[in-house]
């Protein structure tokens, strides 16, 4: 009964010691000079950042465009081919080559749509700011 | 922590109205109807829930289709749709466009038609949510996903 004690105890006793060590080897030692550095990194950490905020540009969201691209959908109802009239900021707008329709329709009950405007004929590289106002399509398959 | 229960509660409270209607709904379908009662319910609890939790909705809409630049510049919003053509649906869309045309946005109002293998659908992003009183469509606004349920 001792023996087993002193087997959970020294288990016990190496746990906090591997702990502690762990915990030691994360969290720098404090020192003067680290303090004063840190002190000295804050504020040009931060300046930097507001400095990349305000060098990051924005698109003129301010002028609508509209245009018509070729839609391809896939999803519970079969394929589907077709042209689909997209819209948004006139910058985002020129980008887009192409819409993918992802739907879902559970038993007439509910439908899922997704419009991912894309800048890729054969691929999906999603254009961001622009959506879908109006679709034309023909069912190519069905599921 | 109080506000996170009434949150809870709420969320509770929509869930079991909106559970009622489907049920009623199912109950009473008839082959042609007008609202009945599971409908009017589902009706509600559609726009309840749409109201309420709009831009929890919209938050997790961006992040799960990674739309990360229009949630900093907030040119995205989850608004009641109602869709007529194939049946009558209520449910959420989150519009995407300009961002002033889209927080003008209240509602949206979708057409569906089918003629055999050719289909077609416009939507129509409303700057009011009682339709015929004043049919506004906002312009520089699209549709970016739709989740409906049939009336």
């Amino acid at each position: 009964m001792n023996g087993r004690r002193t087997i959970v105890l020294l288990f016990m006793a190496c746990g906090a010691l591997l702990l502690a060590v762990a915990m030691f080897r994360q969290t720098p030692r404090p020192s003067v000079s680290y303090a004063v550095q840190e002190e000295a990194a804050a504020p040009a950490a931060q300046e930097e950042k507001t400095k990349e905020a305000e060098e990051e540009e924005w698109p003129e969201w301010t002028d609508p465009k509209d245009k018509i691209v070729p839609i391809f959908s896939i999803g519970t109802p079969g394929v589907r081919i077709g042209a689909a009239q997209v819209t948004g900021p006139a910058e985002r707008v020129e980008k887009v080559k192409s819409v993918v329709q992802i739907d879902a329709r559970f038993k007439k009950a509910a439908q899922v749509y997704i419009y991912v405007p894309s800048s890729e004929l054969d691929g999906m590289n999603r254009v961001q700011g622009v959506a879908v106002t109006a679709l034309l399509d023909y069912k190519l398959m069905r599921f | 922590m109080k506000k996170f229960m009434l949150r809870m509660l709420l969320t509770m409270l929509m869930a079991a109205i909106l559970f009622s209607g489907v049920v009623a709904g199912g109950f009473f379908t008839r082959p042609a109807k007008a609202l009945d009662l599971g409908d009017l319910l589902k009706l509600g609890g559609v726009l309840l829930v749409v109201s309420t939790f709009g831009k929890d909705i919209n938050k997790f809409i961006n992040n799960t289709l990674g739309q990360n630049e229009v949630k900093r510049v907030g040119a995205s919003k989850v608004v009641p749709i109602f869709s007529v053509g194939q049946g009558a649906y209520v449910g959420a869309a989150q519009v995407v466009g300009v961002p002033k045309q889209v927080k003008l946005t209240q509602a949206v109002a979708a057409v569906n038609i089918t003629a055999g293998n050719l289909g077609g659908t416009a939507m129509f992003p409303l700057s009011t949510k009682k339709p015929g009183k004043n049919l506004d469509k906002v312009s520089g606004v699209g549709v970016a996903a739709v989740v409906d349920l049939r009336l």
